[in-house]
């Protein structure tokens, strides 16, 4: 493990001490309105976006250190994937107008699926 | 269980002849749908005042469940402030326990925006309100802040799902005289309260999701402001410094698993599992 990997996870402790809340799986199946019934069920299976300067769109109350472990399991995955949050520790950029987030050597565009920002699993832009 | 519990409730109801207004309740809730036609039009009066407002603001508070997989149900709050001028013009301002959304709509390009991220997210919109429901709703999967207010009064209503509704009798809301209302139709229980007098505003709305386990509740209670004066710019979006331009991910099609699907396809499988990275 190197310095850095060390300086990391320090720093998603200190995250989760602040935030004191973490991803419960929900079903999203609430009805919101009465007149449609298109039943758009929101996100499931929602992990809380750690990064202090994303929003934390849906977490739920779980100790922090179950919620260094789930993070720590977020990792990237085939291009064109889909994950409700990142993992600890990314950093935006815009290239060549694109929105990006960095997070070590994967890459995430960042997208609204209805009212949730969500990441898909990019190749790196450069 | 249930339904033997509310037929004897029904007939204890009957037996006890509580109140004239309760009768028609122990009626619905004995199994025995009835559409009180009395009620259908206090709604249709109501979606016709709504109709002729040309410019409004609702505040409203809401309470969601969100159930989780074990089971239990947890109760998130939000704050709504809705500003919306016929027939173009919306702006939305939501701030949950978790978020905060703004949605702009000017005639002409719809814009959804994190402030706390920066994330902002634009799409042509077409020309009314009405037709911005569907299009959020149907092409991208976003249900519009309050969507059943651009419904009511509307041929989109639903009425024709109503398989029940009767007068529950006089309340209350934020010292407000109203008359609720309940209703059932496939999937959803739901309630209402209108404002008595020439100002027939729905101020709190109840919805039970009934296919669903843990029959989660979302609660609306509503303050109204009618005809207030709204400025063009209060609608109109300007990317504030920092602010990054994302895509608004078209809804998958039904049937299709993902982090949000439509309709229960898939559901089962997974249950329980962390999105797949």
């Amino acid at each position: 493990m190197t310095t850095r990997g060390v300086v990391l996870i320090a720093a998603a402790l200190l995250l989760d001490a602040a935030t004191a809340a973490e991803a419960r799986p929900v079903r999203g199946t609430t009805r919101t309105s009465v007149n449609r019934n298109l039943n758009v069920n929101r996100s499931t299976n929602m992990n809380v976006n750690r990064d202090v300067d994303v929003d934390i769109d849906r977490g739920y109350y779980k100790p922090a250190a179950t919620a260094v472990a789930g993070a720590a399991a977020v990792t990237a995955g085939a291009v064109g994937s889909v994950v409700n949050a990142l993992p600890p520790s990314c950093r935006g950029l815009v290239i060549d107008g694109l929105t990006y987030q960095q997070c070590g050597s994967a890459w995430y565009q960042p997208r609204y699926r209805g009212t949730q920002v969500t990441y898909v699993v990019v190749n790196p832009p450069r | 269980m249930r339904r033997w519990m509310t037929r004897v409730a029904g007939a204890l109801a009957l037996a006890l002849a509580i109140d004239p207004w309760m009768h028609a309740g122990a009626a619905a809730a004995a199994g025995d749908p009835v559409v009180d036609p009395t009620v259908m039009a206090a709604l249709a009066r109501m979606g016709a005042f709504l109709r002729a407002q040309g410019s409004l603001v609702v505040q409203a508070e809401t309470t969601t469940d969100e159930v989780l997989l074990s089971g239990q149900n947890i109760q998130l709050g939000a704050s709504i402030d809705l500003r919306v001028r016929r027939p173009d013009r919306l702006r939305a301002d939501v701030t949950s326990d978790r978020k905060t959304r703004r949605f702009l709509y000017d005639g002409r390009t719809f814009t959804l925006y994190g402030p706390r991220t920066g994330y902002y997210a634009q799409v042509a919109a077409p020309p009314t309100l009405r037709e911005l429901a569907a299009l959020t709703s149907q092409r991208y999967g976003l249900e519009l802040p309050l969507a059943d207010l651009f419904y009511w009064g509307t041929e989109q209503s639903g009425a024709a799902d109503i398989r029940a509704a009767f007068d529950v009798g006089p309340a209350s809301i934020a010292g407000a005289l109203c008359d609720h209302y309940a209703f059932r139709q496939p999937g959803v229980d739901w309630q209402i309260w209108i404002q008595r007098g020439n100002q027939p505003l729905p101020r709190k709305l109840v919805l039970t999701t009934t296919d669903e386990p843990g029959q989660p509740q979302h609660t609306v209670v509503m303050t109204w402001s009618l005809n207030p004066p709204l400025e063009d710019q209060l609608f109109a979006f300007a990317p504030p410094p920092g602010a990054q331009r994302i895509e608004l991910a078209p809804a998958p099609p039904p049937g299709a698993s993902g982090p949000m699907r439509r309709g229960r396809a898939g559901h089962a499988g997974r249950m329980g599992k962390a999105p797949t990275p």
